[in-house]
């Protein structure tokens, strides 16, 4: 028998092809405008409730300006500025890296966020919203 | 006896033999759908209505019944975990007010991905939970939004105010 072509193996693209790339432009999109637009400068940035009717700080605040500090390269005001932000955009865009080169070599991967660690995630929100409020933390605060 | 097949890229392959075709098969490079031309029959058919491979689609497809009978391991569905997250965040974080419009949106495909297939997917409380964290953030930030206007989007400062 002569050698024949095996036929390629071709699916459709799933659901979470699309979220991933619809998610991606959104996320250079909005890069794109905290680039460059201040958010110290400009007000058209939607304000945070919490803090303007209480004074504290939430776990996000300060979230917009890191970023803009982050695209900048301007780390040590983003860490300034919410440091737990900083960690999450580093873990995620390491884990981000390791997912694609995994997914391009067509390697087993897993879940790109396991559920398990929604526990460790949940605290480590709680204890940074509860820390940055104390005084003798205030250096966590914006 | 040989065969011809039209592979997913819309390209003819073989002649082949059944064993090669069988092989295929169980790669996942053809299916019950693949159109099939046997060297004795005179027009295409789907693979999956010649008698001759009517078992081994049933072999590599196995039912979802048997599939749940041998342990196969259901996987959490990832909009599950998307949407809890973003339910967490957008309760704890400034209200976040795209954020739970996004959590509402993860959970909602994952209910309908994990009703769909539940032979596969795991995580209905995590979606539903999602879910819930998502409205309740935006009944607070709407709440939270009258306390401002009432309050005339002025200092209204509880830390200021002797809290």
């Amino acid at each position: 028998m002569t050698q024949v072509n095996s036929p390629k193996i071709k699916s459709a693209p799933s659901i979470g092809f699309f979220v991933t790339a619809i998610l991606g432009a959104t996320f250079l999109g909005m890069a794109a405008v905290v680039f460059f637009f201040n958010p110290s400068a400009y007000g058209f940035y939607p304000i945070c409730l919490f803090h303007k009717l209480t004074g504290l700080n939430c776990p996000g605040c300060g979230a917009t300006r890191s970023f803009y500090a982050v695209v900048h390269g301007n780390f040590q005001s983003a860490l300034k500025d919410n440091a737990l932000f900083v960690c999450v955009l580093a873990l995620a865009g390491v884990r981000g890296a390791w997912y694609a080169q995994r997914k391009i070599f067509r390697k087993p991967v897993g879940e790109f966020f396991p559920a398990k660690m929604l526990w460790p995630l949940l605290i480590a929100v709680v204890v940074f919203g509860l820390l940055r409020n104390l005084p003798m933390f205030s250096f966590l605060s914006p | 006896m040989l065969y011809k097949i039209i592979g997913a890229d819309g390209k003819e392959y073989g002649p082949v033999t059944e064993e090669m075709l069988r092989q295929w098969i169980a790669q996942g490079r053809v299916n019950a759908q693949t159109r099939t031309l046997s060297e004795n029959a005179t027009d295409w058919q789907p693979l999956g209505s010649l008698t001759e491979f009517l078992n081994s689609f049933a072999v590599v497809t196995p039912t979802p019944l048997a599939s749940t009978l041998t342990g196969t391991v259901r996987k959490t569905n990832g909009f599950a975990t998307g949407g809890l997250i973003c339910g967490i965040v957008s309760i704890l974080c400034c209200c976040g007010f795209p954020i739970n419009i996004l959590g509402i949106i993860f959970s909602m495909v994952a209910l309908s991905q994990i009703n769909r297939q539940p032979e596969i997917y795991e995580g209905c409380g995590m979606a539903i939970a999602g879910l819930v964290l998502s409205i309740v953030s935006i009944v607070l930030f709407v709440v939270l939004l009258l306390i401002n206007i009432a309050s005339g989007g002025s200092n209204f400062h509880w830390s200021t105010n002797g809290f």
